[in-house]
């Protein structure tokens, strides 16, 4: 199945992704990295040379699925009394490290 | 000799030390040691929900209603609403009763499938239902009822 995306929403031919990038209509991808249970930002995920750092495009392509979802919510009579809100959005693994010493 | 095999060993723990994110070497008292980064943080499993949160595969939603907490009758009202006119991968609706004052809990898991550049993708549907992390019922809904 191909999902049809808006060209204005789609992640593809945005220059670059950031927090502010739109996924839908008032939906920007701060919606899911701001959640209330996991607050993190795009700079932040992903210990770098461990992880590798986060593709970007990749999770914006993935999240627009997801503001798809919400927009059927969004006005619709059934769920006006209700707000919907994203309680665990990205998640970023709490990075520790231990230092290892190698003799030689 | 002893000095070739010293230099060598600097050699193979600056080598270890460059070819380590945050790596560092220097001369102990047993000789020369790399000093190396070990990633002991959290290491989600494969396939599972947090895993998947860390692409953006997954997402957990929760209803509010005006009082701020969760609805679990509208909730189940929601869940069944996405099952007939969204596509997932999965839908988990979760209730729990992990909050200190023991009321229920509802929310409501979506994974969705990789999405790449072509936007081409297929949807496997699956649905489940969890209550304090167990599985309560697959492929169908159930809805619990808070104690009223």
């Amino acid at each position: 199945m191909k999902i049809l995306v808006d060209p204005q929403y789609n992640p593809e031919l945005q220059p670059q992704i950031t927090s502010a990038t739109k996924l839908g209509p008032g939906i920007t991808c701060a919606k899911f990295l701001g959640a209330r249970g996991s607050r993190t930002q795009f700079e932040k995920l992903y210990a770098p040379g461990f992880f590798g750092a986060a593709d970007r495009k990749q999770i914006a392509r993935n999240l627009v699925l997801h503001a798809n979802a919400m927009q059927t919510i969004i006005g619709n009579p059934s769920f006006y009394q209700h707000r919907l809100v994203v309680s665990e959005g990205i998640y970023e693994p709490n990075p520790s490290f231990e230092t290892q010493e190698i003799p030689w | 000799m002893r000095h070739k095999k010293f230099h060598g060993s600097e050699i193979a723990a600056r080598a270890l030390a460059k070819a380590n994110s945050g790596g560092s070497y220097g001369n102990g008292p047993d000789g020369w040691v790399a000093k190396i980064p070990l990633y002991a943080g959290e290491r989600p499993t494969p396939g599972g929900v947090n895993d998947l949160r860390r692409t953006g595969r997954a997402i957990v939603y929760q209803l509010i209603n005006k009082d701020g907490n969760t609805d679990p009758r509208t909730s189940f009202d929601l869940a069944l609403f996405w099952k007939d006119y969204i596509d997932y991968d999965k839908l988990t609706l979760d209730y729990d009763t992990f909050d200190p004052n023991g009321d229920l809990t509802c929310q409501i898991v979506l994974e969705m499938p990789e999405v790449p550049p072509s936007f081409e993708v297929s949807f496997a549907y699956n649905i489940e239902t969890t209550y304090n992390g167990e599985l309560q019922a697959k492929n169908e809904i159930l809805e619990i009822l808070p104690d009223d």
